[in-house]
């Protein structure tokens, strides 16, 4: 009894388990960084609905989310099953270092509520680890910057390098972290093909590492205050096998940048530009009439955070048109920041006579070097405009209308209409194929043709050739003309000559009335014929002695043909 | 003789019947009454008659009567017809833009140029090709067989051979534009928003929401008025009135 109801109680717990809505969570890590990003998924059946737990209550940013889903089918015992799941990702971001647990997540499935685990996540230094482990494990990445101190403005060096005992394969991807406040540009593109990085060997703690320098990147800090600067992620291939790969992989130290102001002061035209800069000025012709173009162009060139410089303003009043300027950069970017030009074309048309004056352009800019301010300026100039009789058609309308039209969508098309149906395509349809087979099958009836030709042995020859003879030499003697009686006796023995070679497969030298006689017997000719044969051979070999008339040729040529019409018939009976 | 004109006259009149409305259309569209507009264009296409321009210029109604959805569709549909065509490339651009899902539409590369192959001729012209080839290659393989001059029987086969590229290249080219024009394996959506749910229920889980104008894929025909898409390697199904078919 017992037993009984223990299995009793097994079943129904199991039939109750299975009605419940089930929810996993998992990550990809337990113990991070202050700056490394992690995963924690979320998988559940496919109709539930997740609810993921606060993470921003644990202390931690949700940098971002995916969704996916999968399904499975299985056979056991010949029954087929499927199961689907879908899987909510979240990538996480710790704000500081410690012990923290993330709630449950929860999931609703066909009314019911299921929670999962709590997880725990240790978050350490990322500074500490990069300390702990350089000069100890077999690789690590390091992200080092050339100042720890810099002014606003001031450029400074960002090196992101691999250490490894052993050189990587190949470098296969790079993850810059964060920074707020700086401005940044790459010196070089490291994943151009066939880019050779900068690598050396260094002594860590006694162990010697290959060093490789990923990646470096000119910085300018836009603010004064601290600029944190989070961990990098690199990637390089440790090793390539068939179908898999090891990898170097991980998070390098995170890094605190100290930027100082330039100057407490408030100085007139700076706004944070630093560096070496020149500035020039080219003005076209100032006096001009209504309605004509006026050029004019400024150049900056020079080293420094250009992405700082702001483009000229002057006053022009509303009677000019074309007041703003097209931007030609020409910029590289170096360790000493960015240099080149920055030129602003202007292509004026005042539309009013008048005489217009205009304050120059200039700005302050900070040298790091010696640590001083220094001011460039252009002049200041005047625009006489005289009254234009003939106006010109300004580019810079035409420019403006041209852009306004291409800001919107393109105009309908008119004219006459083609249209079509699909019942007008001849792709597909009987006559098509018809068509199309036709001279594909009308060749390989040719080639079969000419394949079982090649293929006769020498008997079909000789068959095939008395067939021909027979009709042909007819056809010859039908044809015959009688004008020249020479000539026509000689044709019409050389014809029955033919013909007797053919049929009775003899050749010329062995040509002779007995030796063809003979044949003929031996294929069962009648004597009658033989006789009649006996006879024309005679008369043929008279007329090359004696001189015939047209009428006896005539009658000569009317007999050969009666004879070969007669074996002919006997001929063909025997050989069939 | 009577049926054939007859046909005639009846095609004839077809066509003018869609030039009419094609015009009319033109002119609402000017005057400023898009929705009339839009609707003499949908009559030709109701008739089962295709043309790249009475879709481009539906798409231009639509998109001035702010219907993006069904404006992109239009314009989908036009350059369906006729890949290269410039204006329509140009305003799916500008409409596309204004869509919230920004998904990157591939209209550049070799895939691209293969399509601007396949529709540098007409359908037809691609049949007839393929027939003409396919007489030519039969009648240079003869003459191959039977000629004995050398220098003949290589230029022969040579020429055979590029007829038999030929008749391969505008067969397949010709299927490919029929395949193309034929086949409705791509939508738009045309409602502001359309939820994409994991099955067909009005009850299931909602795995991502599409907005109006989006291009999806279509993997599967109807069923109790759902149908299951594709984007970007995401399944799910969604009502079939939510989008049209291209």
């Amino acid at each position: 009894m017992k037993m009984k109801l223990y299995i009793l109680t097994v079943l129904i717990s199991c039939s109750i388990y299975g009605q419940q809505a089930a929810v996993d969570v998992s990550v990809n890590k337990t113990t991070v960084t202050d700056s490394e990003p992690f995963t924690y998924q979320v998988t559940a059946d496919c109709d539930c609905e997740i609810t993921p737990a606060d993470f921003d209550a644990a202390g931690f940013d949700l940098l971002d989310r995916q969704q996916g889903q999968f399904t499975s089918s299985q056979w056991i015992n010949g029954q087929s099953s499927q199961q689907c799941n879908i899987t909510m990702t979240y990538v996480l971001k710790a704000r500081k270092q410690g012990v923290f647990t993330i709630d449950a997540s929860r999931v609703k499935c066909k009314g019911k509520d299921a929670r999962s685990e709590k997880t725990t996540i240790t978050v350490v230094d990322a500074n500490q680890i990069h300390k702990e482990n350089a000069g100890k494990v077999s690789y690590y990445y390091q992200l080092s910057s050339d100042k720890k101190t810099v002014y606003v403005g001031e450029p400074f060096i960002l090196t992101f390098s691999i250490y490894s005992e052993k050189l990587p394969e190949e470098i296969s991807g790079i993850i810059p972290g964060g920074a707020s406040g700086i401005w940044k540009k790459k010196l070089f593109e490291e994943m151009e093909p066939g880019f050779r990085f900068t690598r050396y060997t260094e002594k860590v703690k006694g162990k010697t590492y290959h060093v490789i320098e990923l990646r470096k990147e000119v910085c300018f800090a836009d603010h004064p205050g601290n600029v944190h600067i989070d961990s990098y992620f690199g990637r390089a291939v440790e090793m390539r096998r068939f179908l898999d790969a090891s990898y170097y992989e991980g998070y390098s130290n995170n890094l605190d940048i100290q930027v100082k102001k330039a100057t407490e002061k408030e100085l007139e035209n700076y706004y944070g530009l630093a560096g070496d800069f020149e500035i020039t000025q080219e003005l076209g012709k100032t006096n001009l009439k209504a309605n004509r173009t006026f050029k004019m162009s400024i150049t900056i060139s020079g080293t420094g955070n250009f992405h700082l410089l702001k483009m000229p303003q002057f006053n022009f009043p509303d009677s000019f048109l074309g007041v703003d300027p097209d931007v030609e950069e020409n910029l590289t970017v170096t360790e000493k920041g960015m240099e080149g030009t920055v030129t602003y074309q202007y292509e004026l048309t005042p539309t009013r006579a008048g005489k217009y004056h205009f304050e120059p352009y200039s700005f302050t800019y900070f040298i790091p070097e010696s640590k001083t301010f220094k001011s460039i300026t252009t002049s200041d100039f005047t625009i006489v405009v005289s009254e234009g009789k003939d106006p010109e058609i300004y580019s810079s309308v035409s420019d403006d209308s041209q852009l306004a039209v291409e800001n919107d969508i393109r105009h309908i098309h008119k004219g006459e209409l083609q249209t079509f149906t699909y019942s007008d395509f001849i792709f597909g349809r009987l006559a098509y194929w018809g068509l199309l087979l036709f001279p594909i099958l009308f060749l390989f009836i040719f080639l079969s043709r000419k394949q079982r030709k090649a293929a006769k042995t020498a008997d079909e020859v000789i068959k095939d050739q008395q067939k021909t003879a027979k009709r042909s030499v007819l056809k010859e003697l039908q044809k015959m003309k009688m004008t020249d009686v020479e000539s026509a006796s000689k044709k019409i023995k050389g014809l029955l000559e033919e013909y007797l070679m053919t049929q009775l497969n003899m050749r010329r030298s062995a040509l002779s009335k007995s030796s063809v006689k003979e044949q003929l017997k031996s294929f069962g000719v009648k004597e009658q014929e033989l006789a009649f044969f006996d006879r024309l051979w005679n008369q043929l070999e008279m007329t090359r002695y004696a001189a015939t008339s047209e009428e006896n040729l005539s009658e000569l040529r009317d007999h050969t043909q009666a004879l070969i019409t007669a074996l002919n018939k006997t001929l063909n009976k025997t050989l069939k | 003789m009577r049926l054939i004109f007859f046909f005639i006259l009846l095609t004839t009149a077809s066509v003018s019947i869609a030039n009419e409305a094609f015009e009319k259309g033109n002119s609402l569209y000017e005057s400023g009454d898009f929705k009339g507009a839009i609707q003499q264009y949908s009559t030709i296409i109701a008739e089962g008659k295709h043309a790249s321009e009475v879709y481009y210029n539906l798409g231009n109604s639509y998109y001035r009567n702010k219907e993006i959805g069904k404006a992109i569709w239009a314009y989908e549909s036009a350059l369906k017809i006729e890949p290269t065509h410039e204006d329509a490339l140009f305003n799916l651009t500008h409409v596309n833009a204004q869509t919230v899902d920004k998904i990157a539409i591939d209209r550049y590369g070799f895939g691209h140029w293969v399509k601007g192959l396949i529709y540098s001729d007409s359908i037809n012209r691609w049949a007839y090709a393929s027939l003409i080839f396919a007489f030519l290659f039969t009648a240079l393989f003869i003459l191959f067989f039977q000629v004995k001059r050398q220098a003949i029987k290589n230029f022969s086969l040579l020429l055979a051979a590029l007829c038999l590229l030929g008749l391969v290249g505008s067969g397949v080219l010709g299927y490919l534009q029929k395949f193309r024009l034929t086949e409705n394996s791509e939508a738009v959506v045309i409602t502001e928003k359309v939820e994409i749910k994991v099955s067909p229920k009005e009850e299931a889980t909602t795995t991502f929401v599409l907005s109006e104008g989006t291009k999806v894929q279509v993997l599967e025909k109807e069923k109790d008025a759902w149908i299951k898409i594709s984007l970007n390697g995401n399944q799910g199904w969604l009502p079939s009135g939510s989008i049209w078919k291209i």
